[in-house]
């Protein structure tokens, strides 16, 4: 079963080929369909072709579109979904901190015993001495209270 | 002067030259545009597409000798069905192992077209009866291109899609069925675009590339184009020699502006994943 590939296979350097031809070749018959005399397209007896009205409405129609979907539809959409300065959304999400103190895992030395022979070789015996780990290790990433941060550059 | 060791492509060891240096062995396996494509490929591989365009012009022209009634739809179903059966002999007696296992199939789905196509032709010959014949002829235009592009010449590609080509094709063939004068020529020419689009195809997937296709298939074009208008005629050769040496020619002189680089970093390549599994299968 062929898949979409980026490698260069032959059948994707004759498809991309046959591609730029016909994409040139349907320009050119585009081009001559929207400048040539209509009678000369009667005179060989071509008569089914569309009012050449099309060729030039069309296209216009279509740079209409994008230029209001670019510069009218995206923009505003934009500035909908953005909410107002006033707004509490704007300081504070989901991800922010409530509690001032994380809750980090700190096993309780005195629970912990062990029936190991080898006591270099326990692995409780490690999470006895846990505690200084916690303390020291970096916090998880989360977001800081704005009022937090205020607090702690301008009333101190 | 003391003489360097020679350079080698490794990190595992501990060289006398700088970190940036690069020797000049450094490219000395890589590769552009391994196996190019020669002028001969070319031309042979373009036949499949004139083929198909050879079999899309035979329809059409099919379709402007029913609409102008230059022939009795009797005769082209007495001659396509003709070839159609030669062309069934042939492919069972050349490429089918039990014939005898296939004919009762196939005389039943032959059966079953002809039952059905009998039956709901009024219905086909009707159905897009109300739209106006400029329409219909851009749409059999649009439809024509659509069948060419998603056709399955042989080379495997995602965008080729038999599916898609068949029902472009058969869409085509009710659209202009609508315009001639009676139902049985729309059967006429819906079992035409049966026989062409999908049996036909089926044949020459099979005989690959053949000159014992190709000729005759232009000349005859060329000769009822002829008869019916000389300018489409020229339009038609004219497309033919584009299609068929233009393109290939074209295609050989561009090769030399791709730049595809192949080398050992490569990853491994499957050289045909579909051959490999088939013959798992068997």
């Amino acid at each position: 079963m062929p898949e979409h590939t980026p490698a260069p296979t032959p059948s994707r350097a004759v498809y991309g080929f046959a591609m730029f031809l016909s994409f040139k070749t349907f320009f050119i018959l585009y081009l001559a369909w929207a400048v040539l005399p209509e009678e000369w397209f009667k005179y060989v007896g071509i008569t089914c072709l569309p009012q050449r009205y099309w060729a030039v409405a069309i296209p216009i129609f279509l740079l209409t579109v994008l230029a209001i979907f670019a510069f009218v539809i995206y923009p505003n959409l934009g500035l909908f979904m953005t909410p107002s300065v006033d707004d509490l959304r704007t300081i504070k999400d989901s991800t922010c901190v409530r509690e001032n103190k994380t809750n980090l895992l700190s096993p309780k030395n005195s629970e912990i015993k062990c029936s190991c022979k080898n006591e270099d070789r326990c692995f409780k015996n490690f999470e006895r001495n846990c505690g200084d780990y916690v303390s020291k290790a970096i916090p998880v990433l989360q977001d800081l209270n704005i009022w937090e941060v205020s607090d702690h550059l301008y009333f101190k | 002067m003391v003489v360097k060791k020679p350079w080698r492509k490794i990190l595992y060891e501990n060289q006398p030259y700088p970190d940036n240096y690069t020797d000049d062995s450094f490219l000395r396996d890589l590769r552009t545009n391994i196996k190019p494509v020669s002028l001969g490929e070319a031309l042979w591989g373009a036949t499949l597409l004139l083929e198909e365009f050879c079999t899309v012009v035979a329809f059409v022209l099919v379709y402007v000798y029913l609409y102008n009634e230059w022939i009795q739809p009797q005769s082209i179903f007495t001659i396509s069905s003709v070839f159609t059966a030669l062309g069934f002999v042939f492919y069972r007696l050349v490429y089918s192992k039990d014939v005898q296992v296939n004919l009762g199939h196939d005389l039943r789905t032959l059966l079953i077209f002809m039952v059905f196509g009998h039956l709901f032709s009024p219905v086909l010959h009707t159905l897009t009866d109300t739209v106006s014949t400029d329409t219909i002829y851009t749409m059999t235009f649009f439809m024509m291109v659509i069948h060419l592009i998603f056709f399955d010449y042989g080379v495997s590609a995602a965008i080729v899609s038999n599916s898609l080509s068949l029902s472009a094709a058969i869409f085509a063939s009710i659209c202009l069925a609508s315009r001639l004068s009676s139902a049985y020529h729309a059967f006429i020419l819906i079992t035409v675009a049966v026989e062409l689009f999908v049996l036909f195809p089926l044949f020459r997937s099979k005989i690959k590339k053949s000159f014992y296709i190709i000729g005759p298939l232009v000349l005859s074009d060329v000769y009822f184009l002829m008869n019916s208008s000389v300018l489409f005629m020229i339009v038609f050769i004219l497309t033919g020699v584009f299609i068929n040496i233009g393109c290939p020619v074209l295609f050989v002189r561009y090769q030399k502006y791709k730049s595809n680089i192949y080398g050992p970093w490569d990853e491994a390549i499957v050289d045909d994943a579909d051959s490999v599994i088939e013959g798992r299968n068997k």
